[in-house]
């Protein structure tokens, strides 16, 4: 046993051997989930993968693609059993912090109208709705347009 | 307590409390009645000491010796936990009181009176679950634990939850509750719904502390609740 300060919040880089823990939150989480590969293809591609890991469990993630000045939110998920705890908002702060200072002023992102929990969580970060994509999303009935959101970074000081 | 007055509880939605072994039957809220405890598989009997045994001994000794936070020095002994090694749930508290100071054990006051009554309404004897705090000393006047002390001290309940491996976890209070979780999320949102905890995402189940049930019993039927899912979700295979 060390004296080491117990972590019980981090937000870190994923790695590879994270995969199968975020692939299973993922699918914990979303009706039509990414597969393992897709997240596998985001840490090869080089986007700013993060996972929040509570008590030592992947709990949550993001991935975010930055390029030419802007940002692309492309996943931000929490696991059920662990949503309406702040842990989100945690992970969306961290995110906007690295893509600021990678140098983008515009994050972008889609939703699902429906996602009413998400819809209020970036409204209170300064997303406002841009346009939308019409049957963006596999849905129960057919298909569900996305919300595009985007907001203005601040340039880090 | 008079019929009438049991009448119009009833009639409010209140539950009715009565002592087990009145002989009267107990008058249980909306929820059915809880089933007989589920059998438990047999536990292993290992002939001599395991690499369990000693990973345990291990800990104890850490944690009796421990000196990692100033609260080693107003403690009669540590509160390392008791309970069954491979219990199925693991009930977290918050800090020993001057009761467990003096015996060595958590949970052994008038709130540990009525945990383990809570936990026989689930068809848990104490006996059959383990029990510990996030801090195994007593902090001074029972003020809540300083975050410090909380930091050097949770790496052995840690170690504690990962050699018990319970498939459920019951966090009793808003100090656990929120410790464990890393959350600033009031009690009354984290009750009454399953959370996750650790590596392993193991249910986590949050209700209000023993002690703030003796001072608010209304708030009982929802601990009942809350008791009912921990109920439910070990009956639930794997």
């Amino acid at each position: 046993m060390s004296a080491a300060v117990h972590p019980r919040t981090e937000i870190r880089l994923m790695q590879p051997a994270d995969l199968k823990s975020v692939a299973a939150v993922e699918r914990a989480a979303y009706q039509y989930p990414w597969s393992l590969g897709i997240f596998r293809d985001c840490l090869l591609a080089g986007y700013y993968c993060l996972v929040l890991d509570v008590s030592g469990g992947v709990t949550g993630y993001g991935i975010m693609s930055v390029a030419a000045g802007e940002a692309h939110l492309l996943n931000l998920c929490v696991h059920p059993n662990a949503q309406r705890l702040g842990y989100g908002r945690r992970l969306l702060g961290a995110l906007i912090l690295r893509a600021t200072e990678a140098g983008a002023d515009k994050i972008f992102l889609e939703v699902r109208p429906s996602n009413r929990i998400a819809l209020k969580l970036y409204a209170s970060v300064g997303f406002a709705q841009i346009g939308t994509r019409p049957a963006y999303y596999q849905a129960e009935n057919g298909r569900e347009d996305a919300v595009i959101l985007a907001a203005t970074l601040q340039p880090s000081g | 307590m008079s019929a009438a007055r049991d009448r119009y509880l009833t009639e409010l939605g209140i539950p009715v409390w009565r002592r087990r072994g009145d002989g009267a039957a107990p008058a249980e809220p909306d929820e059915p009645p809880v089933p007989a405890p589920a059998a438990l598989p047999p536990p292993a009997v290992p002939s001599l000491a395991t690499p369990s045994d000693t990973a345990w001994a291990e800990l104890a000794a850490k944690v009796r010796a421990c000196t990692l936070c100033g609260l080693h020095r107003g403690r009669t002994q540590t509160v390392f936990g008791v309970g069954k090694r491979d219990a199925q749930l693991f009930v977290i508290g918050e800090a020993p009181g001057a009761d467990e100071d003096r015996q060595g054990e958590p949970f052994v006051g008038r709130a540990g009176q009525l945990l383990n009554a809570m936990l026989r309404s689930i068809g848990l004897p104490r006996s059959d679950v383990y029990i510990a705090n996030i801090l195994k000393c007593r902090p001074p006047n029972n003020r809540d634990p300083d975050p410090s002390e909380a930091a050097s001290c949770t790496p052995y309940l840690s170690q504690q939850i990962g050699l018990v491996k319970p498939r459920v976890v019951l966090a009793v209070g808003r100090i656990a509750a929120q410790w464990l979780l890393d959350t600033d999320t009031p009690i009354g949102k984290l009750r009454g719904r399953v959370l996750s905890y650790g590596a392993h995402n193991t249910p986590l189940v949050v209700t209000y502390h023993p002690a703030y049930l003796l001072r608010s019993p209304l708030e009982k039927a929802k601990a009942w609740a809350d008791l009912c899912m921990v109920k439910e979700l070990l009956s639930q295979s794997t």
